[in-house]
């Protein structure tokens, strides 16, 4: 393709902002990790020497359990969003009346109008001691100050948000799937659930694993909902970045973490897509 | 016992009745075809069939039993949808062996099914391409193959040639014919085409406003139509609107609209004087003075100019201006003979056998 003079004007005062907020400080953040860091500083000094150290130490279990706890909240949260908004929206999206439609999805994007403090609070208060804590627990037969009732609030939490952002990611994928092919299916034999899962599924995988990128996208970066909601039990990797950061201001290590963590989840990403798309590359 | 009955059927929604009080049989390896223009309750008539609609009223029986409250994968019925809906992440194969697979039939045996079925569509060789892959009226023999692999009670068409060029679809109607006797499939084939209709069917129903208005073989729709509505949908016609006084013993004479008259035959049945239409088809109305092989009948001579002639292959197609301003359709088969010039005067014949008599505005 060729650019005009004017194109390339139009194109600086994106690329600009885009090297001023996001390579830059990247690059320092890069630059960061890799240094020494002297306890009872802020930060590493401005000629501080160049190390490994802040890596190998993530290599630790201490460090590691962040990671794995992130991992393990981030896939869970997301399969169970995408369970749950599956059907949600299939029924909004197959809704006959318009109205009930419109209402529906203003619904859902309502819901994700509504702050993270105030959706973590809420589901305190409702969830916590003071509200149905002590009845969910004791249905669950758990302790409601146990780890497993924590982590189950922690899940509520990140799932009040992800299930609305799965339901209209899906949305436009089951908007576009031929109502037809599910009777075809039921004429050929196929009950409704199986011709669901033999056909719907399956046609809206493309759609299924944006949804789910999103979904876990979001848990990894999720922060206020462990913190609050975690009550220390349950802390994600945002959070030892945080307090890296912010409580004892060891900003290399921070970093480090910081670094690590997109890797990881950059490689993640890309590897989940290169199989989804593998197996059911013929769909796009 | 009639493989297919439907009795009384009544479909509403809402206030809107799609479907009503319809009664017909189908016998086996019959084809019937449903005919009416669109949004008159065809496709409506085959979901209740197929049973993804519940009748209001009335029941659909197959081979005596009746279907109430059975769900479609509990009925045995082919579907032919009207835009094929074929499963886009399945291959050929894998789109024909669905019904086998989940109507529990054998699985060993469900590849040689499905390779009778590809051959009987004559789809060798096209096995492992996906519906994207495959033209038009390809995709048309899988969803055929499709429906009937499992050997369906009733194969439902919907429209099964509409989505194709005009030329595929006078090839592939033929086919389907042969395919469908190959199998001897009780069928009924939905359409717009009165051609299509009448070509496939063994019996055709016209509808209208979700009502049966005639039902008969196709020959007897097109010679005795009962209404004008059916007159009019079925082939082209000319029509005569007048007061009709019978004068002997099976005929009476037509004080038409413009001061034309005319004699026409009418079954001892029918009242005989009245206010009724009458239509004569393009290809009874002869140009040229009567002759006299008529025997005694009287002949319904008229003088008129020859405003067009559409020279269409095999027919050729002549409007013909008569008293009062009426423009008449008259179709001649063209054999070499010297054409017919535009602002010629000709004379115009036809018989009293040639008209059809129907109540006025049916
Ligand atoms: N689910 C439905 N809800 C309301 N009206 C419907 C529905 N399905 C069909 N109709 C109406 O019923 C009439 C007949 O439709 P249909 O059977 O599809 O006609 P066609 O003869 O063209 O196949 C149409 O006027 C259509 O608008
Ligand atoms: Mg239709």
């Amino acid at each position: 393709m060729k650019y005009s003079r004017s194109t390339a004007l139009l194109l600086l005062p994106g690329f600009a902002l885009f090297l001023a907020l996001l390579v830059l400080p990247l690059a320092n953040v890069l630059d960061e990790s890799f240094r020494l860091f002297e306890p009872g500083r802020i930060g590493s000094a401005k000629d501080a020497a160049y190390t490994l150290f802040n890596y190998a130490e993530i290599l630790t279990p201490s460090y590691l359990r962040y990671f794995a706890e992130t991992f393990k909240f981030g896939v869970l949260s997301s399969l169970i969003a995408l369970v749950v908004a599956f059907p949600i929206a299939y029924a909004v999206a197959r809704q006959p009346s318009p109205i009930l439609r419109k209402l529906a999805i203003g619904f859902l994007i309502g819901m994700m109008f509504l702050s993270t403090l105030v959706r973590v609070n809420a589901l305190q208060l409702t969830f916590g001691p003071t509200g149905y804590g002590q009845l969910l627990s004791g249905l669950l037969n758990v302790s409601p100050n146990g780890r497993f009732y924590t982590e189950l609030v922690v899940v509520f939490g990140l799932l009040h948000y992800l299930i609305p952002i799965a339901a209209i990611t899906l949305l436009g994928t089951i908007q576009n799937l031929d109502p037809r092919l599910i009777d075809a299916s039921q004429v050929l034999g196929a009950s409704r659930l199986r011709s669901h899962l033999s056909i719907t599924v399956p046609l809206c995988i493309p759609g299924l694993l944006s949804a789910f990128m999103i979904c876990f996208t979001l848990c990894l970066s999720a922060f206020v909902v462990p913190m609050i909601l975690g009550k220390g039990k349950v802390l994600f990797v945002s959070n030892l970045i945080y307090s890296r950061f912010s409580e004892i201001a060891d900003y290399p290590s921070g970093s480090a973490v910081a670094i690590t963590m997109l890797i990881v989840a950059l490689i993640t990403i890309y590897g989940i897509t290169w199989m989804v798309s593998k197996r059911y590359g013929n769909l796009k | 016992m009639s493989v297919l009955e439907l009795s009384h059927v009544t479909k509403r929604y809402g206030a809107f009745v799609a479907v009503e009080n319809v009664s017909f049989t189908v016998e086996k390896g019959q084809i019937l075809s449903l005919l009416g223009p669109s949004g008159c309750g065809k496709t409506t008539t085959l979901r209740l069939i197929a049973g993804f609609e519940n009748a209001n009223e009335g029941a659909v029986m197959f081979s005596g039993v009746d279907m109430k409250g059975r769900r479609p994968y509990e009925r045995n019925v082919g579907l032919l949808f009207q835009d094929y809906a074929l499963f886009p992440h399945m291959t050929v194969v894998e789109n024909v062996a669905y019904g086998l697979k989940h109507r529990n039939f054998e699985k060993a045996r469900i590849p040689d099914r499905v390779a009778e079925m590809l051959s009987l569509v004559r789809l060798k060789g096209f096995e492992d391409r996906r519906p994207s892959q495959l033209s038009g009226g390809q995709q048309q023999r899988v969803a055929l193959a499709r429906a009937l692999a499992t050997n369906p009670e009733v194969v439902l068409l919907d429209e099964p040639l509409s989505a194709l060029d005009a030329k595929l679809r006078q090839e592939l109607r033929f086919e389907l014919k042969a395919i469908l006797s190959a199998v001897n499939a009780t069928t009924i084939v939905v359409t717009h085409d009165q051609e299509e209709a009448m070509s496939l069917g063994d019996s055709v129903i016209v509808m209208s406003a979700g009502k049966i208005m005639q039902q008969g073989a196709p020959t007897d729709i097109y010679a005795n139509p009962k209404t004008r509505f059916v007159a009019e949908f079925i082939g082209r016609s000319n029509w005569f609107t007048g007061q009709l006084a019978r004068s002997a013993k099976g005929m009476a004479e037509l004080n038409a609209n413009g001061g034309i008259r005319m004699f026409v035959n009418i079954p001892d049945s029918s009242p005989g004087d009245g206010a009724f239409d009458v239509c004569v088809r393009p290809e009874r109305i002869r140009i040229g003075a009567a002759n006299a092989s008529s025997g005694d009948s009287p002949v319904n001579e008229m003088r008129g100019t020859i405003r067009d002639v559409a020279h269409l292959g095999a027919d050729l197609h002549l409007v013909v201006e008569i008293a009062g301003g009426q423009l008449l359709a008259v179709t001649e088969k063209y054999f070499g003979q010297a054409l017919e010039q535009s602002g010629q005067e000709v004379s115009i014949t036809f018989l009293p056998g040639d008209c059809i008599v129907v109540p006025s505005g049916s």
